[in-house]
């Protein structure tokens, strides 16, 4: 019984659904699109139960580590995340307390996520600098040219060099790049139908324990 | 088949323990006295170790052949078993052979062995022969049955050792002589030249033979006579060890009582069956699973006392040696640090900080620098897709709704508000109707924010934009946002999507005219172009992303999907500059610090490059 609880049973709605969804699209019948749009409508409201239940399995690792020492940051993690959750729901249930959710948003999310992103930029610049200091191999060399060139061609030009260099930054990206981006996306498409298949006959069960 | 006398189990022929209960089975085999192994009832020779099993047993007296000739007295000859012999012999040989002996006189005390009492009158170191009773089976069994005719002298069984004796000479059977063949003849050994020659015989060479004395020559038939018979050797002839042996002392006479134990041989005393053994050197276990087994752990003498002496020092340590010891141990406890290794770690912190705050210090001077001169050091640079992007928004009727996948949050905010902004405001300016969907949580606060700024009016908001909010599960929302548009509510006001000004008419994808994507990242990017492309292949896409995302975007434009796209602050600012809605100064601010943040990376970047590559490497 517990077998078929944690995998047959799974396994079943699994396949079941894929092949459901999958059918939808192939034979574009009023009824098969009915239960693929239908199911489709499903899986984004487990998503959103998903979410729901990792906000609190979050909270709960937080908590244990909070009594440990060092446990300060996952103090702060967790008044944070309440705090936030507080005010959003306040914001959706009282519209007189939006201005709040707005507030909270506006001077302490958004500051917060550019320093982040600006302390990745600084970092990313500092490890550019020492790249050679550690690798000194020409695959390093390579990434470097490479690195140097797309940054002159992104960056706003002095007017004096816009020419070859514009030339060149077009070249580059039009080339190598989309050469390189074109077999990324050749490559994701690929792994996404094994990856879809192997789900489907349920040789991967990522949905299990 | 054994069966178990303990639970009564069926055992296997030859078990030594009982497959049900573990009990020692009776043994029914012969156990070889050599090797332990355990032969079925009836083997001569060990199945393992080939050591004989069963002692060989003499002939009875009245069909005993001649015995085997023994020129020298205890040297090991092949040993042959009479009947064996008997059998071998041809017929033309037997003929040749002298009639058997006669049966020997019986013997005058029944409880001596017969052999033995023969030896008796005669035997002058052995004055009183040993009763059946202490000599031990197996060995009154080896013991040769007494010749026909008796020994002239007396005798001792041969596995014993003897005293030198000389070598009696053998002697020619008289009674058939003449029908020997002649090639019989020539084989038959030369008198001895002397017959006080004596050769000693070293006790190891005292093999146990069943023949104990030379028999008389009438019985020896020919044919064993050719394998046994060594004529004597000369003086010279005797090899040094047997020299030796002789000027050994001779072995002890035999007491009265019989056979001394002390002089039987190990390789004999293996031989004698395990009974005999004493029982001391296999002690039986008493307890537990293995009670009642035999010989199964080795006695460990002295092990169950337990010792009443505590540890002591001989003698106190000397406060030198206390000293000593202390000074070992505080510097065992020092911490090991190499000196070159701290000095080279020093420098390497000192280094990277020093790098750290070189990277640091510029761009803060370029990021702010700008701010205090107002200097132009960039022109907006020219961007084909823009000028699309640009032609295609421009083409827009007045109220079409434009589905907006507004894929950031405020962590891109300061780049993409700047690609973003102006391709709203060109939107509004159309008069178009946006309808904003977002898979990322903070997507929806984000559009709010933005179009907060450019739309202060709520009721004009809500009838130009439908904020829907976020959908959940990535993919699989972008596909529900697709095909259920309707079905939503704001995410601002809370109220029905179907009950928005902005949404009228608007079910799906396929009701609008446009979708405008505006990811920061590469795969919210991707996700959008195919699901919109498959569903509706028919509805336009335009895409303003970040600088990050602008690789991934170039085969879409290639082929066609994306028809119009601007990124990174390079194109916001180009679009910008074609729609003119008055923030160019902004954006000319923008612009400076990006270009010199950026030409101060690139330029610490080559520098340090450079000092890597002339320097030496850090390891």
């Amino acid at each position: 019984m517990d077998r078929f609880v944690r995998r047959a049973l799974p396994t079943s709605v699994a396949i079941g659904t894929g092949i459901l969804v999958l059918l939808g699209y192939l034979f574009p019948h009023t009824v098969l699109a009915s239960v693929r749009d239908e199911l489709i409508h499903w899986g984004v409201i487990i998503a959103a139960f998903a979410f729901i239940l990792g906000f609190f399995n979050l909270l709960r690792v937080h908590l244990a580590r909070a009594r440990t020492s060092g446990g300060i940051y996952s103090l702060f993690l967790i008044l944070a995340a309440l705090a936030s959750l507080g005010l959003t729901l306040a914001a959706l249930l009282l519209p007189p307390l939006r201005f709040w959710g707005d507030w909270w948003f506006r001077s302490i999310i958004a500051p917060l996520q550019a320093t982040v992103m600006g302390l990745v930029a600084f970092v990313l610049a500092v490890a550019a600098v020492r790249l050679l200091r550690h690798r000194r191999q020409w695959e390093a060399l390579v990434f470097l040219v490479a690195v140097l060139v797309v940054l002159m061609g992104t960056l706003p030009l002095p007017l004096p060099f816009s020419g070859w260099l514009e030339e060149l930054r077009h070249w580059w990206i039009q080339v190598p790049a989309m050469a390189g981006m074109r077999g990324l996306l050749i490559g994701v498409g690929l792994g996404a139908l094994v990856v879809g298949l192997r789900i489907l006959v349920g040789a991967d069960r990522p949905y299990t324990d | 088949m054994i069966y178990c006398p303990k639970c009564g189990t069926v055992n296997r022929q030859g078990s030594r323990f009982c497959n049900e209960c573990g009990a020692p089975l009776p043994a029914t085999g012969i156990r070889c006295p050599a090797c332990g192994a355990t032969n079925p009832a009836g083997n001569v020779y060990c199945d393992r170790c080939h050591t004989r099993l069963v002692p060989a047993e003499p002939p009875p007296q009245e069909e005993r052949p001649a015995e085997r000739p023994s020129p020298i007295r205890g040297i090991s000859l092949p040993s042959i078993s009479p009947t064996r012999e008997a059998a071998e012999i041809p017929e033309w040989l037997a003929e040749l052979s002298p009639a058997a002996p006669t049966a020997p006189e019986a013997p005058t005390q029944a409880e001596i062995p017969e052999w033995l009492a023969e030896l008796s009158p005669t035997a002058p170191t052995a004055p009183e022969a040993p009763t059946q009773a202490e000599i031990p089976e197996w060995l009154a069994e080896l013991s040769p049955a007494a010749p026909p005719g008796g020994p002239s002298k007396p005798e001792v069984p041969p596995i014993f050792p003897v005293a030198p004796e000389p070598i009696q000479p053998l002697e020619k059977p008289a009674s058939s002589a003449e029908e020997i063949p002649e090639w019989l003849k020539d084989l038959e050994p030369s008198p001895l030249p002397s017959e006080g020659l004596s050769v000693p015989v070293p006790p190891v060479m005292a093999e146990a033979t069943s023949a104990p004395s030379p028999p008389p020559p009438a019985v020896v038939p020919p044919l064993i006579l050719e394998e046994t018979e060594i004529p004597a050797p000369s003086e010279a002839e005797i090899p040094d060890w047997l020299r030796e042996a002789e000027k050994e002392p001779a072995a002890p006479p035999i007491e009265a009582g019989g056979l001394v134990p002390a002089e039987i041989p190990e390789w004999l005393r293996a031989l004698q069956p395990r009974a005999e053994m004493p029982a001391e050197v296999e002690p039986v276990e008493t307890e537990g699973f293995l009670a009642g087994l035999r010989g199964l752990l080795p006695v460990a003498r002295g092990l169950d006392k337990v010792s009443t002496a505590g540890p002591s020092l001989p003698v106190a340590p000397s406060p030198a040696a206390v000293a000593r010891a202390e000074l070992l141990q505080s510097l065992l406890s020092r911490p090991l640090v190499l000196p070159h290794a701290e000095a080279r770690e020093a420098v390497r912190r000192e280094g990277w900080m020093l790098t750290r705050l070189l990277v640091g210090l510029v761009l803060l001077v370029a990021i702010v620098a700008p701010m205090l001169v107002q200097w132009r050091l960039f022109g907006p640079p020219l961007i084909p897709t823009a000028d699309n992007l640009f032609a295609l928004v421009e083409g827009i009727a007045p109220q079409t709704p434009v589905l907006v996948a507004w894929e950031y949050g405020p962590a891109e905010a300061e780049e993409m508000d700047r690609v973003a902004g102006p391709l709203m405001d060109h939107l509004l300016r159309r008069q178009a109707r946006l309808v904003i969907v977002s898979t990322r949580m903070e997507g929806p606060a984000t559009a709010e924010a933005l179009l907060t700024s450019r739309l202060a009016d709520t009721q004009e908001r809500l009838r130009r934009v439908a904020n829907l909010g976020y959908i959940p599960g990535q993919a699989t929302g972008v596909r529900e946002a697709i095909g259920n548009l309707d079905g939503r509510t704001e995410w601002g006001s809370g109220a029905p999507a179907e009950q928005i000004e902005a949404m009228a008419g608007v079910q799906s994808v396929a009701d609008v005219g446009m979708v405008v994507i505006l990811a920061a990242q590469p795969e919210d990017l991707r996700v959008w172009v195919e699901q919109v492309s498959a569903t509706r292949p028919d509805v336009p896409i335009v895409a303003g992303i970040s600088a990050r995302a602008e690789p991934l975007m170039g085969p879409y434009l290639a082929a066609g999907q994306i028809q119009g796209a601007l990124s990174g602050l390079t194109g916001g600012a180009a679009y910008e500059q074609r729609l003119d809605t008055g923030r160019g100064r902004e954006y000319e601010y923008y612009l400076n610090s990006l270009g010199l943040a950026l030409w101060a990376v690139a330029a610490l970047t080559v520098l340090g490059a450079l000092i890597s590559l002339l320097g030496g490497r850090k390891r």
